[in-house]
């Protein structure tokens, strides 16, 4: 196999990596918009997407796996490859906790929230939805800049982060009967600071793609 | 005449110059060889090397120079300097050379400049377009995107030229469509979710580029996001509409039935059924007055009928009417219209619906012992203002830009306890719209809210 097919290898993973950003992209839009609008069938809708998202997942790394014993790349090529496993797992991860608020949406079913601070989780999300958006694009034109641009969007998420916790947790110290909904939002304003900080892990890869460099950027 | 000669010297490379001297060497061995003795060798020299220099001097001027003009336009005119001109007027075919490279020249010059101009041309269109342009090669590379996707996408068309479609739109369906358009050679609509990461919906139209080496795709994508809205706008209405109008007549069915079936005989039951009855038809009737006025007055059915408008009587009338219902709940109704307030021109009947509609829900939604203020004023710029303020629930952030649609309700358990048709605001909203004036709405929950309505003092 010569330079050719290498490169286009490589081109086909990076795609393929892209088409599941797209997918996982959508699932975490859903997800939260499930969540908000109490959305029962769109959340079970997020949740059997997840399969595909996993099937990609295992089909892209075994590519990646497969480039790596067979072409032994070295230097940038070997960066290559070895960042498309860590977008890969980043991106995987947060299907995942989309799949989680998707089923906290499930668990509440049926069971208007009327919390205060449930009027954050909406600007997070879209914080977080931004920063997964920027990765990607930084990832596609090996953007430095916006890569790190990106990451600085993190401690946003991380401050609403803390304030969504203080505000919930003071309202269950109010009123005992809206513990188990405070539990809730509780977990999908962490899922969501966790998607925010993964999104944090494709731009740290995405730099140590461009430069070699190592950035811890959370 | 030296200096002269010097730079003709100059610019004669050394192969011409070695060729001269090569030939007046053949000649001078030609005469040796034919000639032997018989000939003084430097008489012969002495003879030939004039006609050798006439010779060079000759083919230096009438050759050699104008060829080398002509290399060097050439060389000018490949390195992009298309103005050039060779001054070369000889009738010979070198003459002839130069005059083509002049032509040439001109319409290579002539070629570019269409070729630009219609780059140009092609250019502003694609800038200038309100649709969002795409096109794609037939390996799936971007060949441009117009500003308008550069825009909605955030990203920059330099960037983009050359990646793959994937790189540009994440979306399965996108890159699908495009494949099968392809593939297929054939248009293709779709619409596309894309998350920009707001969601937005595109209208997407595919056209396989024709005519070129490798095809392509050519991509149209029309934001649809506004008019999904209202779509959805509508949809809602009408729901909101069936379920008001249903509400009330399932209950006077439910009675009627009942009274049927017996219950018209015990008379206090009778009439306490009528009396629920009269009440759930009041609200029907308000409810179709209401939607009937409103599509009235958005229609521009009924204009408004323009005369003299003094405030402090219409306030006086609205406070009239609520006078009542405030003092059960002890709510007090204070009016801070100074004396001086200016006339208005504008439809006294409109006006006065205006008031009611903001007081009204004031007071409902005021706690008991609550106070409803009225104030007003000169806004500037040939305005007025007239302001409905209570101390009441409130109106949660969210839902601010959203009252003044027909049938939004805060809380939907909570405002049909309070009764009222979910149209007062809306009515209110385009009332102003018809006199040119606006209303505006400020609230913290829990603190109460403020209505504003500006209107224009004279009506033109």
């Amino acid at each position: 196999m010569g330079r050719y097919l290498f490169d286009k290898s490589l081109r086909e993973i990076q795609n393929d990596i892209l088409r599941m950003g797209g997918l996982v992209e959508k699932a975490i839009y859903d997800s939260v918009d499930a969540f908000m609008n109490q959305d029962v069938t769109a959340a079970a809708g997020v949740i059997m997407g997840d399969e595909r998202i996993d099937e990609l997942f295992t089909e892209i790394e075994d590519k990646c796996i497969k480039l790596i014993a067979t072409q032994q790349p070295i230097a940038r090529d070997l960066r290559v490859a070895v960042t498309g496993i860590k977008i890969l797992t980043s991106l995987e991860r947060m299907a995942d906790h989309s799949v989680d608020i998707a089923r906290s949406t499930m668990c509440l079913a049926g069971h208007p929230m009327a919390l205060r601070p449930l009027q954050e989780i909406p600007r997070m999300a879209r914080l977080a939805r931004q920063m997964v958006k920027d990765g990607l694009d930084a990832y596609v034109h090996r953007d430095v800049n916006k890569a790190r641009e990106m990451c600085a969007m993190d401690d946003q998420v991380d401050f609403i982060f803390s304030h969504v916790f203080r505000d919930t947790i003071s309202c269950m110290a109010e009123d005992p009967g809206v513990v188990t909904q405070g539990a809730y939002l509780l977990y999908v304003s962490r899922y969501l600071e966790r998607i925010a900080d993964h999104a944090t892990n494709i731009g740290e890869a995405v730099i140590y793609l461009a430069t070699g460099e190592r950035r811890e950027l959370n | 005449m030296f200096k002269r000669f010097r730079e003709f010297a100059g610019s004669i490379s050394w192969r011409p110059l070695a060729g001269y001297f090569l030939m007046l060497f053949v000649f001078y061995a030609a005469v040796e060889f034919f000639a032997g003795d018989r000939v003084n060798a430097w008489a012969v020299v002495l003879v030939a090397l004039p006609f050798a220099i006439a010779l060079a001097w000759i083919l230096l001027k009438r050759i050699l120079e104008p060829l080398a003009e002509i290399s060097e336009a050439a060389r000018e005119m490949a390195l992009g300097y298309l103005d050039r001109e060779i001054r070369i007027y000889h009738d010979d075919e070198l003459g002839v050379l130069a005059r083509n490279i002049n032509l040439l020249g001109r319409k290579l010059r002539q070629t570019i400049y269409e070729i630009t101009e219609e780059k140009d041309r092609m250019g502003a269109v694609l800038n200038s377009m309100a649709d969002g342009v795409i096109a794609v090669d037939g390996d799936g590379r971007v060949l441009l995107v117009n500003p308008v996707v550069e825009k909605a996408l955030n990203i920059s068309g330099e960037q983009c030229r050359g990646k793959d479609i994937v790189g540009v739109i994440r979306h399965l369906d996108f890159e699908n469509s495009f494949q099968t358009a392809l593939k297929n050679q054939e248009d293709l609509t779709r619409e596309i979710q894309v998350l920009t990461p707001d969601p937005r919906y595109y209208r997407v139209h595919f056209t396989p580029l024709k005519g070129t080496g490798r095809g392509g795709v050519v991509a149209l994508l029309r934001d649809i996001t506004e008019r999904r809205q209202l779509d959805q706008m509508r949809a809602e209405f009408i729901a909101n509409v069936s379920h008001e109008l249903r509400t009330p007549l399932t209950s006077i069915r439910g009675f009627l039935e009942t009274l049927l079936d017996g219950a018209v005989e015990d008379r206090e039951t009778a009439l306490r059924f009528l009396k629920i009855i009269d009440a759930e038809t009041g609200r029907m009737t308000g409810l179709i007055g209401d939607l009937f006025s409103l599509s009235n007055i958005e229609s521009g059915r009924v204009a408004p009928v323009m005369e003299e408008i003094k405030m402090a009587g219409i306030i006086d009338k609205v406070f009239a009417i609520f006078s009542h219902a405030a003092g059960e709940r002890d709510i007090k109704l204070i009016s801070g219209i100074p004396p001086d307030f200016p006339v208005l021109t504008g439809d006294t009947g409109m006006i006065t619906r205006v008031l009611i509609n903001l007081v009204d829900n004031a007071i409902k939604y005021s706690h008991d012992g609550g106070e409803v203020t009225l104030s007003g004023g000169p806004a500037g710029g040939g305005e007025i203002f007239v302001r409905v303020s209570d101390r009441g629930i409130g109106i949660p952030e969210e839902s601010l830009s959203r009252i003044f649609e027909r049938l939004y309700r805060v809380d939907k358990a909570r405002s049909r306890e309070y009764g009222g048709s979910g149209l007062g605001l809306a009515i209110v909203k385009h009332i102003l719209e018809a006199h040119h004036g606006r209303i505006e709405v400020s609230s913290r929950p829990g603190l109460g809210s403020t209505f504003t309505v500006y209107l224009p003092v004279k009506q033109i």
